[in-house]
């Protein structure tokens, strides 16, 4: 399995999870305090819908689906449109269930070097571990408490060679997209829906 | 002079000592199955066990995880498959972990136009290509779909992954599914080989403790287990458990011994006399053995320790006739012409076996005959300087006490001849069952450890390995070319359901010639960029995107086919090396059938070919066929051997009656023996065949002393006393060894317990009335 489809698709995965409300906050805020928010992390499932860009493909792939977390580290994303595809990871082990019921695919996080840098830092930045987020990553921080972006630009050669960038966009505690621009040019804009 | 003997016994442990170390550091021990198969049985048969005995597939080891959910063992499986990689000590880890840089893979997406399932020109059509691309499309929209998508430009029609399912032939684990789980996911399945050879049983078993040490190291307190299966896990818990039962065993049947013996002659020194003549001979066997063949095998140096522990008894009959007259030298006078006819008549009965064909029957021939020389030689020539005069005890009156009980047992001699004659008409009414055919009865692996190979060979897709077809041919390529040619009439038998499937090496690298076919329904780049451009058309693809389809395929049609060399580099190599090899000159391949129904099918099919390039083989009935000659045979062999003792016999006591006297209560006792065992549920295999060998040679002896020694009552006490102590000790020794839970040492330990016994009864009481009344 390409290890760059799968970071992609879990780099949205990890990010989508944020907490979709939020409440005011001190007035002093910056990358610190925005993560330290998104942090209190509790179980959820949220929406979305996945617009992807492909070089392939002269029109993009819509797809639309959950997203739910588990702390202190599962993570579920169901697709249900075009396609029903459900993937886990768990620890170091990614499962994909296509058709429920078929043997699913178990594959490992360790083998995707790139992928693992990336649910490493993002675990990171969803536990409010900034100083781990930025070992991977160099983190830009723009816009206000209440409509805020973060430019995450990959340090490391095994990201680097797989993403260029990532605009993570939301307002105080709700992620509102996730954009993720690969180096071959292929783009996956994700937005998250309301929680159910 | 009382320090006289005691200085020359020193010097002959010491020189005993010196040979045995010449002899263990010198010899080539064998402890493959090659003792059970003679050299040139079928060709087939003999390749197949040269196969399995160091051939890749002997040095495989299957492993199973369980006892946890599938997540857990899957993690586990990995975390065991990278200590494995790291140790270095395996060519081979395959748990269906996937990899970047998996040489295979690699293999398979160069030649992915070539290789097989077949390719017809349909599949560059228009209207199928348009189904990949609508199928690709939906794909897209998934994380599995769009893990493949580096390869779309290059392979829209996931030829790739078709041929890495077609290989895993719909059994077995799911090829794209990650680490091999058995199908209802409680197994964590792994395929390890070592780089150590699979015949060093010694190496075999320290990998087998590293991967035990490793998944207890990763295991933790969690309920886990993990087993392990393949011949060399087979044989290195075999060589374990024998060593450790023998350890047991040889420790209570010495002690008991030693304790008998000390009771019988309250000396040491003369239980070290008696390690003399049975020391040398195995010393002697083992060097001839191993200057005529060149090895020894290890059962023969077992089985042929076994066959002349009646040398031990030469110096008891020495020591029990110096007891009660005296010196040594004078009682050796006395019974050197008995012991040396029964050593000569026992050597005569084995003098036919060194002619069988089977090399172990011959190697125990040679050995038992040289060993048995040679204890006879030391008994002669040695023991007499090293027994002191001193080490006579005093007669006990228990024995003349016994033998006065003993006396009038001539009246049992026809309630015995009737038991035999019931006993001989029991077997030969029986005949035809009372031997063993199945091979693995007597192979000393569990059937616990038998069915779980099954489960896992289940698990892992792995072909039955009993029936195969074989075919030979001067090339490789020519044994390709030809499995694919019967490919196809195979095709049908699985259309009537009476095999499910077959595997060959032609499935995996399909012949020149059918590359060359393929290659020639290769659409040329004109033609297949016309089918493309239709298929695509109102599909979002970017113009231009498949030009490495396009370019791809027109290589194929040109490029050098894959040979046997390309596949052999690429790491890929061990999914052939079962199936096709060359051997003598030529090359073999082995298609294997699985889910054969209808054996008879397969018969029919080879018969229909009337090829002499292929034949059929049931390797079950093929080893049940070779152990029932293998039986056949010894029992020829031995038929002669007494027939030829009988005459040494003649020779020796040169009265028709005395042979008589002498030879009546060795075949009885033989006769009752195996009445006996079979009435209780055995069945009999060459190893039983050879302990009747060890109880008629035991036996014989016990005849000759009482019929040599019954003129004279004190003689006679004499030989009441040796033979007595001989059988005890024999009944002794085996009696322990019939508690082994190894099939093999249980059926000698019980045939020859008993055997002596019954020999000591009837040769007493067959010999009692002509000596008594010539007194």
């Amino acid at each position: 399995m390409s290890h760059r489809a799968l970071a992609a698709s879990f780099l949205f995965l990890l990010l989508a999870l944020a907490p979709a409300t939020g409440r005011a906050q001190d007035a002093t805020w910056n990358l610190s305090t925005l993560l330290a928010g998104l942090a209190q992390q509790k179980a959820m499932t949220v929406r979305f819908s996945e617009e992807r860009r492909l070089r392939y493909l002269t029109e993009p792939v819509r797809l639309e689906g959950t997203l739910s977390f588990d702390p202190p580290d599962r993570l579920e994303k169901r697709v249900l449109r075009p396609k029903r595809e459900r993937m886990t990871i768990e620890g170091n082990l990614i499962t994909i269930e296509t058709v429920p019921g078929d043997p699913k695919v178990r594959v490992f996080l360790s083998d995707y070097p790139a992928l693992g840098a990336f649910v490493t830092a993002l675990r990171a930045m969803l536990s409010g571990d900034a100083a781990n987020l930025e070992r991977v990553f160099l983190p830009a921080l723009a816009g206000t408490k209440d409509s805020w972006s973060i430019r995450l630009t990959p340090r490391l050669p095994a990201v680097s060679g797989t993403v260029s960038e990532i605009h993570i966009s939301g307002a105080g505690r709700r992620i509102a997209s996730i954009d993720i621009l690969e180096t071959g040019g292929d783009r996956s804009i994700i937005a998250i829906h309301e929680t159910i | 002079m009382t320090r006289r003997p005691g200085l020359v016994l020193a010097a002959a442990l010491a020189v005993l000592g010196l040979c045995a170390l010449a002899v263990t550091t010198t010899i080539r021990l064998r402890t493959d199955l090659s003792f059970a198969f003679p050299e040139s049985p079928s060709r087939d048969v003999q390749m197949l066990v040269d196969r399995l005995q160091g051939g890749p597939a002997s040095g495989l080891i299957l492993l199973a995880l369980s006892g946890s959910g599938p997540d857990e063992l899957v993690q586990a499986s990995n975390q065991l498959a990278e200590l494995f990689e790291q140790s270095g000590r395996f060519q081979l880890v395959a748990n269906g972990r996937l990899r970047s840089q998996n040489p295979g893979l690699g293999l398979i997406f160069e030649n992915r136009y070539l290789l097989d399932p077949p390719l017809a020109a349909a599949d560059f059509s228009a209207e199928t290509l348009r189904r990949h691309l609508q199928e690709t499309l939906r794909a897209l929209a998934t994380a599995s779909g769009l893990a493949g998508k580096r390869l779309l430009p290059a392979d829209p029609t996931g030829r790739t992954r078709q041929i890495t399912a077609f290989w895993a032939g719909g059994k077995g684990p799911n090829p794209g599914a990650g680490i091999w789980l058995s199908r209802d996911e409680s197994r964590a399945l792994m395929m390890v080989q070592s780089t150590v050879p699979a015949f060093d049983l010694a190496a075999q078993a320290e990998v087998i403790r590293f991967m035990r040490q490793a998944f207890e190291g990763l295991k933790g307190d969690r309920p886990m287990r993990m087993e392990l299966t393949g011949p060399s896990v087979f044989a290195t818990a075999t060589s374990e458990r024998i060593g450790a039962e023998m350890k047991v065993l040889t420790t209570v049947s010495v002690a008991a011994v030693l304790v008998l013996l000390f009771a019988a002659f309250r000396s040491g020194p003369l239980l070290l006399v008696l390690l003399l003549p049975l020391g040398f001979g195995v010393c002697a066997g083992a060097a001839v053995t191993q200057l005529l063949f060149g090895y020894l095998h290890g059962l023969t140096l077992a089985f042929g320790g076994t066959l002349i522990g009646v040398a031990v008894d030469y110096p008891v009959h020495l020591i029990g006739h110096a007891t009660l007259q005296g010196k040594a030298r004078v009682a050796l006078e006395k019974i050197w012409h008995t012991l040396r006819l029964g050593a000569l008549t026992t050597m005569a009965a084995f003098l036919p076996i060194t002619l069988s064909s089977f090399p172990g029957l011959s190697q125990l021939g040679v050995f038992a005959i040289v060993g048995l020389l040679v204890a006879a030689l030391v008994t002669r020539l040695v023991l007499p300087a090293v027994l002191a005069p001193s080490a006579a005890a005093a007669p006990s009156h228990h024995w003349a006490k016994a033998q006065s009980l003993a006396g009038p047992m001539h009246w049992l001699r026809v309630p015995l001849l009737v038991a035999a004659l019931a006993a001989a008409t029991y077997l030969g009414l029986r005949h035809d069952s009372v031997w063993e055919s199945d091979l693995r009865n007597l192979s000393p692996t569990t059937a616990a450890a038998r069915e779980l190979d099954r489960r896992l060979r289940a698990d892992l897709g792995a072909a039955d390995v009993r029936y195969f077809l074989v075919v030979r041919q001067a090339t490789a390529e020519d044994v390709l070319q030809k499995t694919e040619d019967l490919a196809d009439t195979l095709g049908t038998l699985m259309g009537r359901g009476q095999i499910t499937g077959f595997d060959a090496a032609s499935r995996y690298l399909p012949s020149i010639r059918s590359q060359r076919d393929r290659q020639a329904v290769l659409p040329d780049r004109a033609a297949l960029a016309a089918a493309l451009t239709s298929a695509q058309a109102g599909l979002p693809f970017r113009a231009g995107l498949f030009e490495p389809f396009l370019d791809a395929v027109e290589r194929s049609r040109s490029d050098p086919p894959l040979t046997l060399e390309g596949f052999q580099t690429t790491g890929l190599g061990w999914r052939l090396d079962a199936l096709l090899f060359p051997q003598d000159g030529e090359w073999v391949g082995l298609i294997v059938p699985s889910g054969v129904t209808q054996p008879a099918a397969l018969v029919d099919f080879v018969a229909a070919q009337s090829d002499p390039a292929l034949t059929y083989l049931d390797l079950k009935a093929a080893s049940e066929e070779l152990v029932a000659g293998y039986r056949r045979e010894a029992l020829g062999w031995l038929v002669i051997g007494a027939a030829v003792a009988l005459a040494m016999l003649f020779l020796g006591l040169r009265s028709p009656r005395r042979v008589l006297v002498v030879a009546t209560p060795v075949l009885l006792s033989v006769v009752l023996t195996a009445a006996v065992l079979s009435l209780f549920g055995t069945a009999f295999s060459i190893f039983h065949l050879l302990s009747f060998l060890l109880v008629a040679g035991v036996g014989l002896d016990y005849a000759l002393f009482f019929d040599r020694f019954g003129a004279d009552p004190r003689d006679r006490l004499s030989a009441l006393k040796a033979n007595t102590l001989c059988a005890a000790t024999t009944v002794t020794v085996f009696t322990v060894l019939a508690f082994s839970r190894i099939p093999v040492l249980h059926g000698i330990g019980s045939t020859v317990a008993l055997g002596a016994a019954f020999a000591l009864l009837s040769a007493f009481v067959f010999t009692a009335r002509g000596t008594l009344a010539e007194t």
